[in-house]
């Protein structure tokens, strides 16, 4: 089973949560942890999730602005299955070094198997623990000015264009899924501008060239 | 995957034993078990079914507080103040004129329906002193100041 793990990160303001909402916006099982409280979701959620949790509701879109409530999310998302979990700002919930929850464990490392879609954005790729980080099968990063973060994302992008990134204009990413790597600008919309998107690298153990194309609106 | 994977962070990944169905499971019962301590920080069930201990259950949109939310119970209270110093002074510009009243009643009213949602016992009980004060106070002054005027008087007489 494949399962959508997405980890976003980008300086405040950058795009992250433009392109996170965009990425959700077509979805009909969603749980959102979203402490500003601006995600299209049902923030008075409990009655909602009371019906989903027994069965009597399949599409539903909610979300808290609690910490202590994103604890209730992931045990939820993991238990229905076949849903996407977005944590925005995840160092309120993860802080590196610390021991991850239970509930987040398990939703990180067996919720292939419910099929959970999960998608964690943070500020900064150097503050996410590393237990959340190696699982990611999808990178969109926006533009990081600090040095640790730039590195931390090298081994991502590669040594140039992790250099790039922190002279990304807003809304401005690179986009690495399964080995490849585009760049593109994002629409105020949250759609890439298909003018603007590159395909920037194929990773391959011999490949040391870049191979760069445009597409045309 | 194995991205990210040159870090000083140190890798916790035992996730015990568990089956996948039974972690399915787990996480049901304790989102479910989670989701109602989450009622309990300050949202009123849906249902009012009654409860296996027998305590009568309260609902703020139901007709047993409903009339405890209604602003004409709450204009005589807070009159209280306003009818007091009428009864200790004499002087007129202490009453308060009608529209006065029932805009400190109906403010009074809502304030109480956000109490009554986290304490609708205390609040009942409350009402209750308060509206006995209103009507008994004013009258237990007047009557202070009148065996007041009665002694002064006999003591003249004297």
């Amino acid at each position: 089973m494949n399962r959508a793990y997405i980890i976003v990160v980008g300086n405040q303001g950058a795009g992250k949560s433009v392109w996170t909402k965009k990425y959700v916006s077509a979805t009909d099982r969603l749980f959102v942890f979203d402490p500003t409280g601006s995600y299209d979701v049902n923030y008075d959620f409990v009655d909602t999730l009371e019906a989903v949790l027994d069965k009597k509701q399949s599409k539903f879109r909610i979300g808290t602005i609690e910490p202590e409530d994103a604890e209730i999310f992931g045990d939820a998302a993991f238990g229905t299955g076949k849903c996407t979990f977005v944590v925005e700002e995840c160092g309120l919930l993860f802080k590196r070094g610390e021991i991850i929850e239970p509930w987040a464990r398990r939703l990180i490392f067996m919720g292939r198997h419910p099929e959970v879609d999960i998608v964690f954005v943070a500020q900064r790729a150097s503050s996410i623990p590393i237990d959340i980080r190696s699982q990611a099968n999808r990178v969109i990063s926006f533009r990081q000015t600090n040095s640790d973060d730039v590195r931390a994302l090298k081994e991502v992008f590669g040594k140039e264009f992790s250099a790039e990134l922190s002279t990304f204009p807003d809304l401005r990413c690179l986009d690495w899924e399964l080995g490849s790597i585009k760049k593109y600008d994002l629409t105020i919309d949250g759609e890439p501008r298909k003018s603007t998107t590159e395909a920037v690298n194929t990773l391959n153990d011999t490949d040391t060239d870049t191979e760069t194309e445009t597409e045309e609106d | 995957m194995g991205i990210f994977s040159s870090d000083d962070q140190k890798s916790e990944t035992d996730l015990g034993t568990a089956t996948g169905h039974n972690q399915t499971d787990t996480a049901l019962l304790a989102a479910k078990g989670n989701l109602e301590k989450r009622r309990g920080r300050g949202r009123p069930p849906k249902d009012t079914a009654a409860p296996a201990d027998n305590a009568p259950r309260v609902n703020a949109a139901s007709g047993d507080l409903a009339r405890l939310f209604d602003p004409t119970v709450w204009t005589p209270l807070v009159r209280l103040p306003a009818d007091a110093m009428v009864a200790l002074t004499g002087r007129e510009f202490w009453n308060l004129q009608d529209k006065e009243a029932a805009a400190l009643g109906a403010s009074a009213a809502s304030a109480a329906q956000y109490v009554g949602i986290e304490n609708p016992k205390s609040l009942a009980i409350s009402l209750f002193l308060v509206s006995a004060i209103v009507v008994y106070g004013p009258r237990a002054l007047k009557e202070l100041d009148a065996r007041r005027a009665e002694r002064a008087e006999a003591v003249k007489l004297k």
